[in-house]
C-alpha cells in the first residue's frame, strides 16, 4: 500500500514538473520568437535600405536642353535625360545665380516626371523664371541625385571653337587654300599659256598631257602681308611611286624680284609652271605632266617672308596638303 | 492493522488541492520571471526597431542658399530613407573651425516631418551673430531627431 501511495505521489510530482516545463518552454519560445521577429524585421529594413542605396547608385540624370519663351527672357522648358540604368522621378528644379539658390518647382506635382533609362523628358517650368545666362539650373530626383548646368550652355549649346574643321579650308598657317578653285592648263614649250586651251578643273588630268601649268587660289588670312618666292612649288606625288614626284615651280608676278605678294585678307591666284625655280634670265623650261595612269597626292609648299607691322620681315614657310588626290587618267 | 493503514493513508491535503497550490506557487514565482523576460524581449525588440529606423533613416541636403553678407540661410533637405524624418539641428561650420549651431527653435521646417522622397525646406531667418563672408566655403550639417545627418559644402 505504501508503495502504491509512493507511486501516486511520484505521479503527482511528474505532473507538476510537466506543467512547469510547459511554462518554461512556452516562455522561452515566446521570447525567442519575439527576439527573432525583431531581428528579422531589422534585417528586412536593412535590406530595404541597401536596396535604396543600390538603386541610388544606378541613378544618373543629365540636363540636356533648355527652352526659353518667345521673348527669350524667361525659362520655358527644361529637358532631362536619364543616363542611368534605373527609372527616375524628378522631384525638384532649382535655379542658382550669383545671389541666391531658389527652389523653382516640384514638377511631379503637375506632371508625370518618371523617366525610363535612356529616355528624355521635357519638363515645363512655371512662368516668370527669368533667364540668366550665368545662372545654374539644378534638377534633383526622388532619391536625391542631382545634376546641374549653366542656363546659357543648355539654351545655346557649348561655345563653338574659333577654328572649326572645314574640309574646304584645310590649312595650318597664314595661307588658306580654296580647294574648289583649282585648275590646270596647257602651256607651250617656252612656258607661256596656250591661248587655245581653257583652264580645266584640276582634279583629274589626262596622262601624257605634256607641258602644263597649275593655278590655285589662296587667301592670306594672317594679319601680315606675305611675299612668296620662286622656290614655292606645287608637288604632285604618285601614290604608287612617290619617288616619281613632279614639282611645278612658281611663276612669280614680280619678274624683277621673282616673288609674289599676297596681301592681308586678299584672295590671289598662284600660277605654277616651271620645272625649276624661275631664273631672271628666263631660261627655265616648263614642267611636263609625264606620269602614267595613277592617283596622286598634292602638296603645296610656300617659302617667303612675312612683312611685319614694324617694317621688318621674318621668314615664312608653309605646306598645304590637298584634302583629296588628283587623278591622271 | 487498520490503524496503521489509516495512518499511512492520511493526507494533509487532497491531491487536487495540493496540485492547485503548487500551480499557484509556480505561477507566482513565474510572474517576476515573466515580467523580466517580457521586458527584456520588449527592450530588445525596441532596440532592433530603433536600430532599424536609424539604419533606414537617410537624408540628403539638395541645395543650400547661403550668401556672403546675408544673415539668413535656406536648406533644402530630402528624405531618401524609409523612415519619416524631422530635422532637429543645423550646424554651420566656418573654415576657421568656428561652429554655429541652430536648434529647432532657431529655424522653421516646411513641412516639419517628411516621408520618403519628400523635401523639407529649412529656413534660418536669422543666423544671429554669424554673418557669412562672400567666396568662403562653409560646411552645412543637418541632423534629424534620431541623429542621422548629411553634410553639404557651399561657397557663400
Amino acid at each position: 500500500m505504501k508503495r502504491l501511495n509512493a507511486q501516486k505521489s511520484l505521479r503527482c510530482r511528474r505532473g507538476v514538473s510537466t506543467l512547469t516545463s510547459l511554462f518554461l518552454i512556452l516562455l522561452m519560445f515566446s521570447i525567442l520568437i519575439g527576439l527573432f521577429l525583431a531581428f528579422f524585421d531589422y534585417n528586412f529594413v536593412i535590406m530595404e535600405q541597401m536596396k535604396i542605396e543600390d538603386e541610388r547608385s544606378q541613378e544618373r540624370i543629365v540636363l540636356s536642353g533648355l527652352k526659353l519663351d518667345p521673348n527669350q527672357t524667361c525659362l520655358s522648358n527644361v529637358t532631362l535625360k536619364n543616363a542611368g540604368t534605373i527609372e527616375v522621378r524628378v522631384r525638384a528644379i532649382y535655379v542658382a545665380d550669383g545671389t541666391t539658390t531658389v527652389l523653382i518647382c516640384d514638377p511631379s506635382e503637375y506632371m508625370d516626371t518618371h523617366i525610363s533609362p535612356g529616355r528624355s523628358l521635357n519638363i515645363s517650368l512655371p512662368g516668370g523664371v527669368p533667364f540668366e545666362p550665368e545662372a545654374k539650373i539644378i534638377a534633383a530626383t526622388e532619391r536625391g541625385v542631382k545634376t546641374k548646368e549653366y542656363e546659357a550652355l543648355l539654351a545655346f549649346g557649348p561655345p563653338k571653337p574659333v577654328w572649326e574643321y572645314d574640309p574646304t579650308k584645310l590649312y595650318i598657317g597664314p595661307l588658306m587654300l580654296q580647294f574648289d578653285a583649282f585648275w590646270y592648263r596647257k602651256t607651250r614649250e617656252d612656258g607661256t599659256l596656250d591661248p587655245n586651251e581653257p583652264w580645266h578643273p584640276g582634279w583629274s588630268i589626262p596622262k601624257g598631257f605634256g607641258y602644263c601649268a597649275w593655278n590655285i587660289t589662296v587667301m592670306n588670312i594672317d594679319d601680315r602681308n606675305i611675299t612668296i618666292n620662286r622656290f614655292s612649288t606645287f608637288n604632285v606625288v604618285p601614290n604608287d611611286s612617290p619617288s616619281n614626284e613632279l614639282p611645278w615651280y612658281l611663276e612669280p608676278t614680280n619678274q624683277t624680284s621673282l616673288t609674289q605678294l599676297l596681301p592681308v585678307n586678299q584672295t590671289r591666284n598662284i600660277l605654277y609652271i616651271w620645272a625649276d625655280p624661275k631664273e631672271a634670265s628666263g631660261t627655265n623650261r616648263p614642267q611636263k605632266m609625264t606620269l602614267p595612269e595613277c592617283t596622286c597626292m598634292v602638296f603645296l609648299t610656300f617659302f617667303g617672308v612675312f612683312h611685319e607691322h614694324d617694317g621688318t620681315t621674318t621668314t615664312y614657310a608653309q605646306t598645304i596638303p590637298f584634302e583629296a588626290a588628283i587623278t591622271v587618267e | 492493522m487498520n490503524t496503521l493503514e489509516t495512518n499511512s493513508n492520511r493526507r494533509a491535503l487532497s491531491p487536487i488541492f495540493a496540485t492547485l497550490i503548487i500551480l499557484a506557487i509556480v505561477t507566482v514565482l513565474f510572474i517576476p520571471v515573466f515580467i523580466w523576460s517580457t521586458g527584456l524581449t520588449a527592450e530588445t525588440k525596441s532596440f532592433w526597431h530603433i536600430s532599424g529606423e536609424i539604419a533606414t533613416e537617410r537624408i540628403v541636403i539638395e541645395e543650400v542658399n547661403l550668401r556672403g553678407g546675408i544673415p539668413k540661410c535656406t536648406i533644402y533637405v530630402r528624405n531618401i530613407g524609409k523612415t519619416a524624418i524631422t530635422v532637429d539641428d543645423v550646424f554651420i561650420s566656418s573654415p576657421d573651425g568656428s561652429l554655429n549651431i541652430y536648434g529647432k527653435a532657431d529655424f522653421t521646417a516646411d513641412p516639419d516631418s517628411v516621408v520618403q522622397g519628400d523635401l523639407t525646406t529649412i529656413t534660418i531667418s536669422d543666423l544671429g551673430s554669424f554673418v557669412p563672408l562672400g567666396n568662403v566655403t562653409y560646411t552645412i550639417k543637418v541632423f534629424t531627431s534620431r541623429g542621422v545627418g548629411d553634410t553639404y559644402q557651399v561657397v557663400a
